[in-house]
């Protein structure tokens, strides 16, 4: 049996674990979001060249 | 601070490799002495974290994650502050830490994804944008086409009016129409007859109606007489007929007469047909283009 100490060290634990993933989530989803704002602002910019030409 | 190399809470970056020690010592020893206890290097990590997410666009587009973190940063103060610098202090600095990470992410994430809704826009209305411009110069190009096909009518309408009560032909020196100068003139006078104001009339509309650069009214005698009375004779009839035309609407600027005498007879001086056809006024058209 883990004493009480040991459960909320373990849940700290699990808990921590928890954060990463979802920090790695968050991360993956900002650079999609910013990869994508790139590309859109890029084929504004592609067309308003062509419209001028 | 953000992004920095972890895993599962442990920093494998080499330069906290020396902190935890100097901190540990700097404890026992303030510890010693009394004085109060030297935060952990996971508490100031989660500090910075927190500040550089406020900072950020977090404070504005992901206010409750950032709030969950400064809580979070809250809860590891407290525990620090009851407790020192325990393993559960560390952790709750880690999980602050790691959570003002998440707000920043999730605000550079939405900012990111209101830039490209923007440019979504943009493009869409750029795209309006070109089709209404096409739109534009289609119709324009149709109105234009239009508008030669009107003047090229009414051009051709003008002759044909022309043809009708003068001769009129194409020569170097532009459109010349010619009247007679017994349908205008009394013998030897230069006031135009009341049938030569209806035909002028008509000269007038088709000139304003077609348009064009300049005229030149010129007068002709035959070659009875003296030449001097015949060139002023000529120069009368014609600023005679160029005057008219200006009361019918022929801008006065782009008129002029000019008085030619006997010269450049059209025909035999020696036949009566003859010089009833060197008695004339030519008005030379010159073209706008």
């Amino acid at each position: 049996m883990m004493s009480k100490g040991d459960n909320e060290e373990a849940e700290r634990t699990l808990i921590r674990a928890q954060l990463d993933a979802d920090l790695a989530l968050a991360l993956a989803k900002e650079a999609k979001a910013q990869s994508d704002a790139a590309e859109a602002s890029e084929q504004v910019g592609k067309l308003r060249k062509e419209m001028s030409k | 601070m953000r992004r920095s190399t972890r895993f599962s809470g442990v920093r494998v970056s080499g330069s906290y490799a020396a902190g935890p020690l100097l901190i540990a010592s700097l404890s026992v020893l303030l510890g010693a002495c009394g004085g109060p206890a030297i935060p952990p290097q996971e508490l100031n990590d989660a500090r910075a974290a927190y500040a550089e997410a406020a900072k950020g666009p977090a404070a504005d587009l992901a206010p409750a994650q950032l709030d969950t973190a400064k809580k979070a940063l809250a809860a590891a103060d407290d525990n620090f502050a009851q407790d020192g610098p325990t393993s559960k202090t560390k952790d709750l600095a880690y999980m602050a830490q790691i959570r003002a990470e998440i707000a920043a992410a999730e605000g550079g994430r939405e900012k990111a994804e209101r830039k490209r809704a923007a440019s979504d826009k943009d493009f869409k209305n750029a795209q309006i944008q070109g089709l209404e411009n096409y739109q534009k110069t289609k119709e324009a190009l149709a109105s234009e086409k239009a508008a030669r096909v009107e003047a090229e009518r009414k051009a051709a309408a003008a002759m044909a009016s022309l043809n009708e009560i003068a001769k009129v032909k194409e020569e170097t020196r532009g459109v010349v129409i010619t009247l007679s100068g017994s349908v205008l003139f009394a013998t030897g006078k230069s006031d135009l007859l009341p049938i030569a104001k209806e035909k002028l009339n008509q000269v007038a509309k088709a000139l304003t109606d077609q348009g064009f650069k300049s005229i030149v009214v010129q007068g002709y005698t035959d070659s009875v007489g003296s030449a001097s009375d015949n060139e002023a004779l000529s120069m009368r009839r014609a600023q005679s007929v160029r005057d008219y035309l200006v009361t019918k609407g022929v801008p006065s600027e782009k008129a002029t007469a000019e008085g030619k005498g006997a010269s450049n007879p059209v025909a035999s001086n020696s036949t009566p047909d003859g010089r009833a056809e060197n008695r004339r006024v030519e008005i030379v058209v010159t073209p706008e283009k």
